[in-house]
């Protein structure tokens, strides 16, 4: 506001009714946690025959914040089968979402994109209560020493009985995607 | 009263002669009523004369009168009273012993009777300004259509859906907290930021709608920057008779119904004194609508709305209670419900959308719920020789909630839980024309808003708690003369605005602001020749940001974007150039013309720029800048009557908004259109009044001025905008007067074709088509 006149006529504009007005005020917000929020994937792979687990972690800190998400990428053994489990969680929170997935199994699904340089396969080792696939258990398979992108993407309420849905493949299942990873996977 | 004397002594003669001659000649004894026009006050002493037969009656003190006609005759009658025009019409005697006709007189306009007829004037917006109605017969082949879909029919105004279900009117590129809702003169305090946010207004309340097109700031206050919209029910008058009116409609595409009703009567006091009185009420109820090619799941509807008013007259007062209730329940397509950009992409090419499944009633997630309550108080005074007073008080309450497909067990809980309180109060002086030729008023105006979440949703809100008053004065002075005439008006706004809210520190926050807010307005109109007028104004006017503009944060599902609001905003000042042509030559050929320039400093708008990355995926990430914009446009209507019954009608408007900072067209502007269509009316047919025939096609051009900056923001391919389409209507309307009632059936298809097209304001048009055919029968009875 640049003028004083104005700004004095105004303010005694706004004086007259903010008097009469004057017990209605702002309501105090109450601090609210965004409940949906996920920050946390985590990949483990244990070796189906013992050994120590390789974990790959993608977090995002603040949501739809602009802080960016981070990865931890690590190595995978040659010619070895892993069982592999995935947990979620928001951390802003403390809490884990792994669980409320596995409930509503039937919403939920991940789907996998190994890249074709990337020598893994894997299947899932789960199903929801109509058979389909959830992806929070699987097993993966490495193959000789290589290296290239696995695509981890969690979808809420995906059409599972979709062309491809079954192998993992998400062109035509649909629904809304609650995380994309994108993990950097060295075999060697 | 000589001459009334000479005529009863002439009717008592002739009535012995004819008596005396023939007794067996047939006769028909007409009685009834004459009363006047507006609100059917009985006439008393008014003369009902037949020049043919050079006989006639005098009405008693309550208007009633009773005369023996020959059968089977057309007769001319007159009917006078020295307050009154004289009418003249034509009266059909069948063979029946007696009949009854009321005969409607209208009031001398420089006459003032005992009761008053200041109370019953119109909203007027400033004369010299542009704007559009829709009368009632107008509005009767719009019943059934929401509000925005009526007046989108008016040239200049455009409808901005989210989908089927949900419809938001635009004036000249403008929309949302740029244009004014004033329902029954009380402004409409809704979350109208929202462009998926339609107005909370039954259109069956109002028997008038107005769209003024240019600035209306100056009377409307500050959000009427791009126009305003005014609804106006059937002004309540003192009526010895109960009126009401009784609609259905229903329609295949959707496969629902919209039914209303509404009663309204008088209690008469004394002389001058009465207490009248209207109910309405309407409701909605509509599934799945249907594109073309497939069924658009989740867009089902319903809606329940009810009001009541009351006013009690004596002479020069008038004091009136109004409340109304809205509340509707709007799915949204189910398939626009997507996560991040790569899920946008995939739903973009896939069609028909995901998630569709046959036909249903069910309204699932993602819907709105609103519902909207308006109590209304109003004082008018008329006070002879100086002027008419109005203070004018409105409350209103607007809940809205909006569901989400949630994660877990969530999808009960809204994911949006807003309730908007707010009071507003008028005080309007309209003084009497001094000299006869100036006419104006001068007015306060003060608002108070309070904007709570309610708590329970388990997100951050969009929008945060905030508070506001906001207090005008205005004054609008006009020149009238014969052939021409001028205006001017002027306003000053004071806003301040309290928020509360956490930061991302979790901190509590107490921002405030403050915004002053000044408008101007001149205009001219000319009477060129007796078939031509000249119109034109300028007006100055700002706009304070609005609370989503300032605050706005988080993720919005249907168009995958995450919105930040800019609380840097200053106000935004706009200045319009309006020029308007009308040219009516003995009703057989009409010409509008309208042409506009406008230049907005400062204007707000959403600014998509580089996607963020989250764990969910990318997102574009929209801010609220500031540019300086130009929007014009031009409106043309003109219709040519020829062989008498047939009108041939043609609309078109154009409209090119620029971003003229950076260089760039300005976005979600419309494209061009132009309608056109043949009208052929046959009177008196079949036992009809009247029947309407009409078949128009519309063509909606390419939005080929569509910014880049959209393209960027999704960053992996170009996201296109839809071609160009043509759409063909029918409609038959049919009038039919019955005895003191009316019956009005209408039947239309829309989009005769079946056209597959999407449309360039429709903010769902990346995951479906537009409606397709739909078939419409309309019912209407007016008593």
């Amino acid at each position: 506001m640049k003028n004083t006149p104005i700004k004095i006529l105004s303010y005694l504009l706004l004086l007259t009714v903010v008097v009469l007005f004057s017990q209605c005020k702002t309501e105090e917000p109450e601090p609210v946690l965004e409940e949906e929020l996920i920050t946390t994937l985590k990949m483990i792979f244990s070796p189906v025959d013992g050994g120590e687990d390789v974990v790959f972690i993608l977090y995002d800190e603040d949501g739809n914040g602009p802080l960016e998400p981070k990865y931890t990428d690590d190595t995978l053994a040659t010619d070895t089968k892993y069982n592999t489990s995935i947990i979620v969680r928001n951390d802003q929170d403390d809490e884990d979402i792994t669980h409320e997935i596995s409930e509503m199994g039937a919403e939920h699904q991940f789907f996998f994109q190994i890249a074709d340089a990337l020598n893994l396969s894997f299947e899932y080792a789960d199903e929801d209560k109509n058979g389909d696939a959830i992806g929070l258990s699987t097993i993966f398979t490495t193959g000789a020493a290589s290296n290239g992108s696995l695509a981890v993407v969690l979808r809420h309420e995906p059409n599972k009985s979709a062309n491809g849905a079954a192998e993992g493949d998400l062109s035509n299942v649909g629904g809304e995607t609650d995380i994309q990873a994108t993990f950097e996977v060295v075999i060697e | 009263m000589l001459r009334l004397v000479k005529i009863l002594i002439l009717s008592q003669f002739l009535f012995t002669l004819s008596s005396a001659q023939g007794q067996n000649e047939c006769k028909s004894i007409l009685s009834g009523q004459v009363l006047s026009l507006d609100g059917h006050r009985s006439v008393a002493f008014a003369t009902v004369y037949f020049p043919q037969l050079q006989n006639g009656v005098l009405s008693d003190e309550e208007g009633h009168f009773s005369i023996a006609l020959p059968c089977n005759r057309e007769l001319e009658v007159s009917i006078s009273q020295v307050e009154y025009d004289k009418k003249d019409v034509i009266l059909s005697v069948g063979s029946k012993e007696d009949f009854k006709k009321n005969f409607y007189v209208k009031l001398k306009t420089n006459v003032l009777s005992s009761v008053t007829v200041h109370a019953h004037k119109r909203e007027e917006g400033l004369k010299t300004n542009v704007s559009s109605v829709l009368n009632r017969k107008e509005l009767i082949k719009l019943k059934g259509k929401s509000l925005s879909e009526s007046v989108s029919t008016l040239p200049g105004v455009y409808n901005i859906k989210t989908g089927p279900g949900i419809n938001k009117p635009m004036i000249h590129g403008l929309y949302g907290s740029r244009i004014q809702m004033v329902n029954n003169e009380v402004a409409q305090m809704g979350q109208q930021w929202g462009v998926d946010h339609a107005p909370e207004i039954d259109p069956f309340i109002a028997s008038r709608i107005t769209v003024v097109k240019g600035a209306a700031a100056i009377k409307y206050g500050p959000r009427a920057i791009g126009g305003a919209l005014l609804l106006e029910p059937e002004p309540l008058e003192a009526d010895s008779s109960l009126h009401g009116s009784l609609d259905l409609v229903g329609f295949t595409n959707g496969r629902g119904g919209v039914g209303s009703a509404m009663l309204s009567g008088s209690i008469f006091l004394n002389e001058g004194e009465s207490i009248n009185w209207r109910l309405q009420s309407s409701g909605k109820k509509s599934g799945d609508q249907h594109a073309a090619n497939y069924n658009l799941t989740n867009t089902g509807s319903k809606e329940f709305n009810f009001s009541t008013a009351a006013n009690y007259i004596k002479d020069d007062l008038q004091a009136d209670i109004f409340f109304s209730r809205f509340s509707s329940e709007i799915g949204i397509l189910r398939g626009a419900h997507i996560g991040n950009v790569d899920n946008f992409f995939e739903a973009l090419n896939k069609r028909p959308p995901f998630f569709t499944e046959p036909f249903s009633y069910k309204i699932n997630n993602p819907k709105q719920q609103v519902v909207h309550r308006l109590l209304k108080a109003k004082i008018h005074y008329d006070k002879e020789g100086l002027g008419d007073f109005d203070i004018i008080y409105g409350f209103q309450q607007n809940q809205r909630k909006e569901f989400d497909i949630r994660r877990g067990n969530r999808s009960d809980r809204a994911a949006v839980d807003l309730e908007l309180s707010s009071h507003v109060a008028k005080a309007l002086f309209h003084h009497d024309p001094i000299r006869g030729k100036l006419n104006g008023e001068f007015g306060l105006d003060y608002e108070f808003q309070n904007n709570v979440n309610i708590p329970g949703t388990g997100t951050i809100p969009l929008i945060p708690n905030y508070s506001s008053h906001q207090a005008g004065i205005f004054i609008s002075e006009g020149w009238e003369e014969e052939d021409w005439s001028v205006e001017a008006g002027l306003r000053f706004d004071a806003t301040a605005v309290d928020v509360l809210k956490f930061n991302n520190q979790n901190q509590l926050i107490n921002p405030k602001h403050q915004y002053a807010m000044f408008s101007g307005i001149a205009g001219a109109s000319y009477d060129i020749s007796n078939d031509l007028k000249y119109k034109t104004n300028i007006s100055w006017s700002q706009r304070a940001p609005s609370i989503n503009e300032l605050y706005s944060q988080g993720l919005h599902h249907s168009v995958a974007a995450i919105e930040e609001g800019n609380d840097q905003l200053d106000e935004e000042t706009s200045l319009k150039w309006l020029h308007s042509f009308q040219y009516d030559r003995e009703g057989k050929l009409k010409l509008n013309l309208d042409a506009y320039a406008s230049r907005i400093q400062n204007y707000i708008y959403l600014q998509p720029e580089a996607p963020r990355l989250t764990i969910r995926g990318a997102f574009p990430v929209y801010y609220y800048k500031q540019t300086f914009a130009q929007i014009i446009g031009t409106d043309i209507i003109g219709s040519y009557e020829f062989f008498h019954q047939f009108t041939f009608n043609t609309k078109a408007s154009l409209i090119r908004g620029t971003d003229i900072t950076n260089e760039q067209p300005l976005i979600f502007m419309p494209s061009d259109r132009w309608e056109n269509g043949l009208n052929w009316s046959v009177s008196k047919i079949l036992g009809f009044e009247a029947i309407d025939f009409n078949l128009s096609g519309l063509k909606v051009f390419k939005q080929t001025r569509a910014p880049l900056t959209e393209t960027e923001a999704y960053e992996q391919q170009s996201v296109p905008v839809p071609a160009g389409y043509f759409i063909t209507n029918f409609s038959i309307d049919s009038t039919t007067k019955l005895k003191n009632s009316q019956l009005n059936i209408g039947f239309s298809i829309y989009n005769l074709m079946n056209t597959d097209y999407s449309d360039y304001l429709n903010r769902l048009r990346y995951y479906a088509a537009e409606a397709g055919r739909n078939f419409e029968l309309r019912i209407n009875y007016i008593f």
